[in-house]
């Protein structure tokens, strides 16, 4: 098998190989604790599992919040010599792999985790390792508001839209497949019986490109995301479900017969923690999280970056999380599966 | 006339120029790290620029992101490891190359292309930010399945002792990359109900097992060195140098691959190599020499890979759709510093699109003298012992495997595409149709999917959109070209004499 010099074989490459692999592995998953002593919490690392790849809206957040929280936690608890902060993203299967990740950590508050509330419908797709209702909710993030949207060359208004998907089903263009955009497209198709076809395409970058190319008629995406092509006046808003009227003229949810409508669609990002979080360090983190995003350099930060933030903060982020829960998997299932299986 | 100028004189600030320094080095130095690519750095970057300006903070980043793929081009020269995706075509023919003694000719050639690309990439940027609606307008999914197919081809070109077993090592990568999860149909295919493969196997992986393990294997079966036994290190820097000036043709016809690939958001920098590589086998003459180190093979790939920064950025400035991780790091750079990217980003912030441009074109200079300097010592690495240069080889392989998802799986298929590599070889199989089907294979599939998606499953999409149609003849071309040259230049008949 090898030429005649040296006596290391191929059995022998295999055999280092093996051990090395099986040495890794109970590194990776052994979780064996460094110490055993009871310090004040925090007294460690916190990692924080981002389910984004990095460079997004709550990467960015997550990374310039981090240095507030650790501030406030340590302020919190005197003698606290840990709590610096770790942000790891694990965008792997959608999410999934940051979630699973959280739900299977330990409940010492060494991890927290970001939590998209359009997940939820994955329960209706496939069977998961987890459960997401007994996540612990610490708090709700921000919140993202949809628009209808369609290109500069395109329907002039809703009612021409209308007028056009009666002769023939108009395109609309949605992210990937069971997420927050094809979900908020299905429902807004059902609700006000549009005579459409839902095409997805893999992400907000795609939609877009497919809008400004007419390969899809309009697209629904989130309002912070298409705020550049809207400003620039390359797309232009028909349909307006963020809630708070920001383009006259255009019809809103409330116009356009369904009140909800708009809040039903909404994108809500939370942070979350694993099930089992004793209550005092939950309330501790949550404390945090409160002084960190009131803190003037942090909110000088927001406002110069322009990213939104709509925050609700313990026992009330749960309640909410659990309600919007039970409407995507109760409410809305005989509709969905109807799309998504 | 100052709104050219007066960014490149603040370029030279000593600030600026000590950022543009330190962002050339990391660069080169995570683009010689398997497994790390230009996007890590900048991610672990973007908060020590939170309390910048906006200007050295993108004179950071810009130069990260300009610099990383030449050092990946030395790996892969040297030994067959590519730093980063789009550094596997510059192995096909580089490795060789460094087999034969000739490594530093490759390097040469290479660093002169990544100086011409970083320039051709500046004057790009600034010339077709005004027209990046009409482009983008030109460039779907249609296009994107014709490009991924263009780049396909060059299967055969690799595979010019069996294109049967190169189709077969090609299918087997795009099966591949069938596994995990499904963004257009919502499902994860054969995932057997893991998290792992739902994810679906990363290419990174694949290519540092297949390409670079399975040499390490070979080489340590073999007792040798990279460059054999008795084959002297040969020739200098310069005469690759001279080599990409001799061949100013392709390098033109890469650098216009690169751009048209480029722009096209989510294409990116690897379908432009391959792409461009593929066209040079078919359109030059004495096509058997490409891949058994014919240096054309690395002005042809490389070309492609720095020319395609300018075309990269454009989307993302632009329009604000980023085509890449690294793209979609930087859009976030953008939104953290207050600027929007969109078609008035050319009006508001000329002074930033022109700096960005500058260390396009600087970043690279000083990243290739940096390389050059380093690649002295690597060089004599190639008449190393196996005994010492497979294991580490191997163990860079492991880390850059790893060091990507922190998954020890991914460390057991780059072991189990190193020896599948080995034994491929072994049998006449090139494992880099097998690259070339993972990398472009779900390009071509989402392509496909996404056309008939929005085209009411018309298959005639493919031919009624013009730039698809034109990208479909240039495929038809290149594949009959050299019939075609053979007819042409057939020699005519002397008339019979009665």
């Amino acid at each position: 098998m090898r030429g005649e010099k040296g006596s290391f074989n191929c059995r022998d490459f295999l055999k280092i190989f093996i051990l090395s692999a099986v040495v890794l592995a109970l590194i990776e998953g052994g979780h064996i604790p460094l110490s055993f002593a009871k310090d004040a919490y925090p007294s460690g690392k916190i990692t924080w599992l981002v389910p984004y790849k990095p460079g997004g809206g709550y990467d960015l957040l997550a990374r310039a919040i981090s240095p507030y929280l650790i501030k406030y936690l340590r302020e919190l608890s005197p003698g606290a010599k840990g709590g610096d902060i770790l942000i790891r993203n694990e965008a792997g299967a959608s999410g999934q792999k940051a979630y699973s990740m959280v739900y299977h950590a330990r409940p010492d508050g060494y991890t927290i985790g970001g939590f998209d509330i359009s997940f939820a419908t994955e329960t209706l797709m496939e069977k998961l390792d987890f459960d997401i209702e007994k996540f612990n909710f610490l708090l709700r993030v921000n919140t993202t508001t949809r628009v209808l949207v369609t290109n500069k060359t395109g329907f002039a208004n809703w009612e021409e839209m209308l007028k056009a998907a009666k002769t023939k089903e108009i395109k609309i263009g949605v992210g990937a497949f069971g997420r927050a955009q094809h979900i908020g497209a299905i429902i807004i198709k059902e609700k006000l019986k549009l005579p459409a076809r839902l095409i997805c395409l893999g992400g907000t970058a795609e939609s877009m490109n497919a809008l400004l190319r007419g390969d899809v008629q309009v697209s629904l995406g989130s309002e912070d995301s298409l705020k550049p092509l809207i400003d620039a006046g390359e797309i232009r808003v028909i349909a307006d479900f963020t809630g708070y009227g920001g383009y006259p003229g255009i019809p809103t949810s409330k116009d356009l017969g369904f009140p909800d409508l708009g809040e039903t669609i909404e994108g809500h990002r939370f942070v979350i923690a694993p099930p089992g979080l004793p209550k005092e360090i939950s309330n501790q983190l949550v404390t945090g999280f409160k002084k960190a995003m009131n803190d003037p350099e942090f909110q000088a930060w927001v406002k110069k970056s322009d990213i939104p933030l709509n925050l609700i903060f313990g026992d009330e982020a749960d309640r909410m999380a659990k309600r919007i829960f039970k409407f995507y998997q109760q409410d809305l299932k005989p509709i969905l599966e109807k799309y998504l299986k | 006339m100052d709104q050219i100028l007066t960014p490149l004189i603040n370029l030279f600030h000593l600030q600026n120029l000590i950022l543009m320094l330190i962002g050339t080095l990391i660069g080169v130095v995570v683009g010689i790290l398997p497994g790390i690519g230009a996007s890590h750095a900048m991610a672990l970057m973007i908060p020590l620029t939170w309390k910048m300006d906006a200007i050295p903070a993108f004179i950071l980043l810009t130069s990260i992101y300009a610099t990383s793929k030449f050092g990946g081009s030395l790996t892969a020269i040297l030994f067959n490891i590519p730093g980063d995706n789009p550094n596997a075509v510059t192995l096909i023919d580089g490795f060789p190359m460094a087999k034969n003694g000739q490594a530093k000719q490759a390097i040469g050639a290479s660093a002169t292309v990544s100086i011409m690309g970083g320039l051709f990439s500046s004057v790009t940027l600034v010339i077709f930010m005004p027209l990046m609606y009409q482009i983008i307008l030109n460039f779907g999914p249609a296009e994107f399945f014709m490009l991924a197919l263009f780049g396909l081809t060059a299967i055969a070109a690799v595979s010019s002792s069996s294109i049967v077993k190169g189709l077969i090592a090609g299918g087997i990568g795009v099966m591949i990359a069938n596994i995990g999860y499904h963004p257009l149909v919502g499902q994860a295919r054969y995932s057997f109900g893991t998290l792992y493969l739902k994810e679906g196997i990363n290419m990174v992986p694949v290519i540092l097992g297949a390409l670079a393990m399975s040499e390490a294997i070979r080489l340590w079966m073999e007792g040798s060195s990279i460059a054999g036994e008795g084959v002297p290190l040969v020739g200098r820097y310069i005469e690759g140098v001279k080599a990409v000036f001799k061949n100013m043709g392709l390098v033109a016809r890469s650098f216009l691959i690169a751009w048209v690939v480029g722009v096209a958001p989510g294409a990116g920098s690897t379908v432009a190599g391959f792409v461009s590589y593929a066209s040079a086998t078919k359109t030059c003459k004495n096509p058997e020499t490409f891949g058994k180190g014919d240096i054309r093979g690395v002005i042809a790939g490389d070309g492609a890979l720095h020319a395609c920064a300018g075309g990269d950025l454009l989307p993302t400035l632009t329009l604000g759709i980023p085509g890449s991780n690294a793209m979609a790091i930087l859009l976030g750079a953008f939104i953290l510093h207050g600027i929007t990217p969109g078609p008035q980003i050319v009006r508001l912030r000329a002074d930033l699109i022109y700096t960005i441009a500058y260390v396009l074109f600087i970043a690279h200079v000083i990243s290739v003298l940096m390389a050059v300097f380093f690649s002295n010592a690597m060089v004599k690495l190639t008449k190393t012992r196996a005994e010492i240069i497979s294991p580490i080889i191997v163990v860079l392989c492991f880390i850059g495997s790893y060091i990507m998802r922190e998954y020890w799986q991914d460390m057991l298929v780059t072991t189990i595409f190193g020896i599948l590599g080995y034994y491929m070889k072994k049998s006449g199989f090139h494992p880099v149709p097998l690259v070339l089907g993972i990398i472009l294979g779900p390009i071509a599939e989402f392509g496909l999917f996404e056309a008939l998606s929005i085209s009411d499953n018309w298959i005639l999409i493919f031919f009624t959109r013009i730039p698809s149609l034109i990208i479909f003849l240039c495929i038809v071309a290149v594949i009959f070209w050299p019939y075609i040259e053979r007819i042409y230049k057939r020699p005519k008949r002397a008339p019979i004499k009665t």
